[in-house]
């Protein structure tokens, strides 16, 4: 493949933020003809996010200091659809989602995807820490960033294998510092604004319990402590825990912090615990999707649980199950997990966690 | 060159108008309110620019104020006749605002707000699938706001929509309105409608009527509202009392004479050029390409704009490549962010269907037939690359 030298017709998703600035700017060095892209994906309230009118503005703004073309593309309804109303959803059933990764998945990435390629476009490319390198077989594979802490592979894990090779991440290669270091030589420095974080879609000052009181009923818990069955108090809202979670829970045993355990819809329960409690050998997993081919069976493999969490060493098993080396802290169903091959290079796919084996 | 269809957003402006603006900025104006030579020479422009417009429009030359635009002419007739409910010598004491509910935002959030700070209700007449307010409607909502022999309402429609270009029945709607309360007062906002319709004939069936100079090739940032003799308005912006105490701030002359020439080209229209452009257009596009409609029939919108509906394909992309291929259109309307939000307008008359891209097409002064050709080639082209 001639990825390196050919000059591409790139749609570049900015947010008006330093990385996707230094993206766009990067390409468009390398000769490519780049056009800016910031996608309008809520039509609600939203502090700053990804979606506010604010970003677009900036993102325009950067567009104009670098001499290229900049469009809004609206998604709205199709946001609401496979991103805020599963969310909910997946609150209601008192697992903790990471809509982040569902809007890379089906927004970001598959539908800015078909609608470059609708327009003609050769590739699309973000701001995102990872890299898309090709196999002995020209395959292309999600490797991780050149930057441990600022990889962003795991969120980028539930992308379609379809579309990968369509993709550009130009900040792979480069770690936070020296992108830092590009912006201000390129004067890109103008927004510079913290790494998005939090569920862009929820306003701050309410918070998830605001957002969600009014679309999913909040059920009242008792608290138990797990190794005594003794309860301990009531909670508000058992949908807005998640396992492993210790703020909010306001009590602690024995001079030791309390974890919320596990979480009881039908006994409206929630057990706590200490640390070592959480501790597990397993995790189950359901709706695994690959960027390679499909794991063997009993594999060795790397896996990461959160955006920034350290890979652990696990076995994969096809049933869906994940056993990890040594014994690490309990996951929260509906978090992603993100299988990489066994040299913690790239990624080779990604599954939901749920809470018990998943029987077919 | 390209080819510029979005006259309803703004027209390019005219060079009769690019040059009178140039020669004034060459002459020595003085401010029209001072007391020397400069200033009678300002303020003969200005007197010349009001009369001209007055004389076009068959009022008197007191009943035209200049504004900043279309946006400040809706304010000032909706926000200055609610908040003259606070003048204790008036017959004015409105009890319910009644608008269309495709009105412009300029004038729904007005009404809105407006409405929330004086506790006015503000009552929506619905419309029909092609645009249309239905009269009826009008009536009952009127019956309903009687209010007692003190009160009356404000009523505001406008000539003709700025997205699909729905004609009003501005005589039918100002007859209801002042045989329901001869006190009520009716305004309407002729922004887009005066380019297309009789401006005669929006004036003469209406107490206020907005309009702005940039539809009509003229600059940006000039408008007039009409207001007839008794009607009181409470000005918007305080200062010295200029536009005898209506809308303050130093005139200017020179966008007040632009706007003059903008309304007198207006007038000297073609209307059947247009016309026969509209329906060729059209006809043409619809033959070309299968799964296009007029989203309002012919015979009910003006002939300077187009919206049309495209089946199975997406708005934001068929704009893109509109665009690319020099073609400048629009879609809805475009909310802040740039966007398009889903349209009160099309939600209103029961269009706004996903899969389905709305487009409008507007013309002016400068769009030719060849323009209209082109266009039909290069819609073709983008709508079938999007099909594939």
């Amino acid at each position: 493949m001639d990825i390196g030298t050919k000059k591409l017709k790139i749609a570049v998703g900015m947010s008006g933020g330093v990385d996707s600035s230094v993206a766009a700017a990067l390409l468009q060095k390398q000769g490519h003809q780049v056009v800016g892209v910031t996608l309008k994906l809520w039509g609600g309230q939203s502090d700053s996010g990804c979606c506010s009118v604010g970003d677009v503005e900036d993102a325009r703004f950067v567009a104009k200091k670098l001499g290229i073309d900049h469009h809004v593309w609206g998604f709205v309804d199709e946001f609401n659809s496979h991103v805020v109303d599963p969310y909910i959803k997946s609150h209601a059933r008192n697992e903790t989602p990471n809509p982040c990764i569902e809007c890379n998945r089906h927004l970001k990435f598959d539908l800015m995807a078909q609608r470059a390629l609708r327009l003609g476009f050769d590739a699309i490319a973000t701001g995102h820490y990872a890299r898309i390198m090709f196999d002995d077989k020209g395959r292309p594979i999600l490797a991780r960033s050149v930057d441990d802490k600022k990889d962003q592979s795991y969120v980028l894990s539930g992308i379609s294998k379809d579309i990968l090779a369509f993709c550009r991440f130009p900040l792979g290669d480069y770690n936070k510092s020296q992108v830092r270091m590009l912006a201000q030589e390129m004067n890109l420095l103008t927004a510079d604004k913290p790494d998005s974080q939090d569920v862009c879609f929820i306003l701050a000052t309410g918070g998830r319990r605001e957002f969600l009181s009014d679309k999913i009923r909040l059920n009242d818990a008792t608290i138990v402590e797990d190794a005594t069955d003794e309860v301990l108090g009531e909670i508000e809202g058992m949908e807005l825990l998640t396992i492993g979670q210790r703020r909010e829970i306001g009590i602690s045993r024995y001079g030791q912090r309390q974890y919320v355990l596990s979480l009881n819809p039908i006994k409206k329960e929630v057990r706590i615990g200490p640390a070592e409690r959480l501790l597990t050998n397993e995790i189950f997993f359901k709706e695994a999707h690959f960027l390679s081919e499909s794991i063997e069976d009993n594999q060795l493999v790397y896996v990461q649980v959160s955006a920034h969490g350290k890979p652990i060493r696990s076995r994969y098993f096809n049933s869906g199950k994940i056993v990890f080396e040594k014994p690490q802290r309990k996951v929260a169903p509906g978090q992603i997990v993100a299988f990489y091959d066994d040299n913690n290079f790239s990624v080779v796919g990604s599954a939901t966690v749920v809470d018990e084996p998943n029987l077919k | 060159m390209g080819i510029y269809l979005d006259h309803a957003a703004t027209s390019p402006i005219r060079p009769e108008i690019k040059n009178l603006i140039a020669e004034l900025y060459d002459t020595e104006l003085g401010n029209p309110s001072s007391r020397h030579s400069y200033a009678s020479k300002a303020k003969k422009v200005l007197d010349d620019a009001r009369e001209e417009i007055a004389s076009i429009l068959n009022v008197n030359y007191a009943n035209v104020v200049f504004t900043s635009g279309g946006t400040e002419s809706d304010n000032l007739a909706i926000y200055g006749t609610i908040r003259s409910n606070l003048l204790e010598a008036t017959k004015q004491k409105f009890s319910t605002i009644i608008i269309s509910e495709i009105e412009h935002r300029a004038v729904l959030n007005s009404a809105d707000e407006i409405g929330k700070i004086f506790q006015v209700p503000v009552k929506k007449i619905p419309v029909d699938s092609n645009g249309v307010v239905l009269l009826s409607a009008l009536d009952e909502i009127l019956d309903e706001s009687a209010g007692g022999i003190s009160k009356c309402n404000l009523v505001s429609v406008m000539a003709s929509n700025n997205e699909i270009g729905s004609i009003q029945p501005i005589k039918e709607i100002y007859t209801l309105v002042k045989s329901a309360n001869k006190n009520s007062i009716f305004h309407s906002d002729a922004v887009q409608g005066v380019g297309w319709l009789d401006p005669t004939d929006i004036v003469g069936n209406s107490d206020m009527v907005s309009m702005s100079a940039h539809k009509l090739g003229g600059p940006v940032g000039v408008g007039v509202l009409i207001i007839k003799d008794d009607i009181k308005i409470m000005p918007q912006i305080i200062g010295g009392g200029q536009q005898r105490q209506r809308r303050s701030g130093t005139n200017d002359v020179i966008s007040a004479a632009a706007m003059a020439m903008a309304l007198k080209l207006n007038s000297k229209k073609d209307h059947n050029y247009f016309h026969e452009l509209k329906r060729s257009f059209l006809i043409d596009l619809k033959t070309s390409v299968a799964g296009v409609t007029e989203t309002v029939p012919e015979e009910f919108s003006v002939d300077g704009m187009c919206h049309i509906t495209v089946d199975g394909v997406n708005g934001e992309e068929l704009l893109f490549l509109l665009d690319e291929s020099g073609v400048a259109a629009s879609a809805g309307s475009a909310c802040s962010s740039g966007s398009i939000a889903p349209s009160h307008v099309l939600m209103a008359i029961g269009a706004a269907e996903f899969g389905k891209a709305f487009i409008r097409l507007s013309f002016g002064w400068s769009t030719s037939e060849d323009d209209l050709s082109q266009a039909v080639l290069i819609l073709k082209k983008c709508i079938e690359k999007l099909r594939q």
